[in-house]
């Protein structure tokens, strides 16, 4: 089956309100642009109000509690409450079990704030690709998201058969869901996206999320590829077999990546990560 | 009588818990390429677990100081001593380990997993302990439970039974 024929096939949709569909597309524009988020999230009172309960909580360190989405924007900036916001808007979608993958409630939300995180950081401080930071955050955080459509494919047989074909061949999980349902969570995610309205840069970068292009210039999907390795390393590795992914052999060599690298890397993504508990815990 | 539910005192990444709390369990989630170090005297019922991120803390000497449990070499002592400091001897100590996850990396620049498994037995070698069970490598993430009053160590993979290490 195709990507498509799968998503017509489940009974299940996420379910993700149409503000938040729409938060990707803010970043069309070479820069977020304050107006823009504000009138999108002055659609949305349900989304907004969590927004301001994150931004409320202790963690933000604000001394005055915050009442709209002018004065969030104001005392946050736009990248801090664009994050929170995409992240609260995919997130109840992400926060289903999916038990196909032996994921836990929760458990792909965080996983897929936390590649967010890393990609941001990677954008951000050390500058990989010169991919703006919301948008490196946007597709880590959607990188994941056909999870959610073939978890409703994965019988215990074609679970069985995936895991046998990673244990016994060798094969990445990308390249066993394939071999067996035809297409892969990368390409599943990609086709639900495109149907919401993504931008192609965001649905590119999630297709390519475990065959990442660098060639002849580094895509968007090599940074989400390392920060989705560099959240798996930094311990957030949900379900079965998670770390039967292929790293590129190109990748290390475009990116300039060495053992010591990697591990600096690391370092710093793990500084990072305190805001993944920040929202969730706020949330 | 309904048995009392045991304390977790819940160790993070790059972090380390000691105890003789005979209430408690020392838990850690998720260890996929980082190492969980679990550290037993069953006479003086005292346990450690370390959850240690990277190998070597010579890449960086701040991050030594002020995050010793990140890795493994500035680690490890820390947790020994720790639990010697608690009463533990070291002739009576178990020491289990589980995670260095592997991924499938021809280059090996990201199998972190391989270097930390490699770094604490060459630690352990030179310092004269030998690991006494270890569930290590392949491609699953581990949660790992030590019980502070019987020492018992169990092990469960997503989608898996627990098991004893």
């Amino acid at each position: 089956m195709t990507a498509e024929e799968i998503i017509a096939k489940v009974k299940d949709l996420p379910m993700v309100s149409e503000t938040a569909r729409k938060l990707p597309g803010l970043l069309n524009k070479p820069e977020l642009h304050r107006d823009d988020l504000v009138k999108t999230l002055r659609c949305d009172n349900v989304l907004t109000a969590k927004m301001l309960r994150v931004c409320n909580s202790a963690s933000t360190g604000l001394r005055e509690p915050v009442t709209s989405v002018d004065q969030a924007v104001l005392l946050l900036g736009d990248s801090t409450i664009f994050r929170i916001v995409c992240a609260l808007g995919f997130g109840g979608a992400m926060a289903a079990p999916l038990p196909g993958y032996a994921v836990e409630a929760n458990g792909l939300w965080s996983h897929s704030i936390t590649t967010g995180v890393a990609a941001e950081y990677l954008a951000e401080v050390e500058s990989f690709g010169g991919f703006q930071p919301p948008l490196a955050f946007t597709a880590g955080l959607l990188h994941d998201i056909g999870k959610l459509i073939l978890n409703q494919m994965l019988t215990p047989k074609t679970r069985s058969d995936i895991r046998t074909l990673i244990a016994e061949k060798s094969l990445s999980r990308v390249e066993a869901e394939r071999d067996v349902l035809g297409a892969d969570h990368a390409d599943v995610g990609a086709a639900l996206l495109r149907r919401w309205n993504v931008p192609d840069v965001i649905v590119q970068a999630v297709a390519d999320h475990h065959r990442p292009v660098v060639k002849p210039q580094i895509q968007l999907s090599a940074l989400v590829h390392l920060a989705n390795c560099a959240a798996h390393l930094c311990g957030s590795a949900p379900g079965w077999d998670a770390y039967a992914v292929r790293v590129q052999r190109d990748l290390s060599e475009a990116l300039a990546l060495d053992v010591h690298r990697i591990e600096h890397l690391l370092m710093g993504v793990h500084s990072s990560l305190a805001t993944v508990n920040q929202l969730m815990t706020a949330a | 009588m309904i048995p009392q539910r045991k304390k977790s005192l819940i160790v993070g990444v790059a972090d380390m818990i000691a105890s003789n709390d005979s209430t408690a369990e020392l838990v850690t989630y998720s260890l996929g390429s980082c190492l969980g170090i679990m550290v037993y005297d069953p006479v003086a019922k005292v346990g450690g677990l370390l959850h240690a991120m990277l190998p070597d803390s010579t890449i960086d000497s701040h991050k030594a100081q002020t995050r010793p449990f990140m890795f493994i070499d500035t680690g490890a002592p820390h947790l020994f001593r720790t639990i010697y400091g608690l009463g533990a001897i070291k002739d009576r100590l178990l020491i289990r380990v589980a995670g260095g996850a592997e991924f499938l990396d021809t280059d090996g620049f990201f199998n972190i997993g391989a270097r930390n498994i490699k770094t604490l037995q060459s630690l352990l070698q030179r310092n004269g302990y030998h690991v006494d069970a270890a569930a290590v490598g392949g491609r699953c993430s581990r949660t790992v439970r030590l019980d502070v009053s019987s020492g018992k160590c169990t092990i469960q993979s997503p989608g898996e039974n627990p098991q004893t290490l």
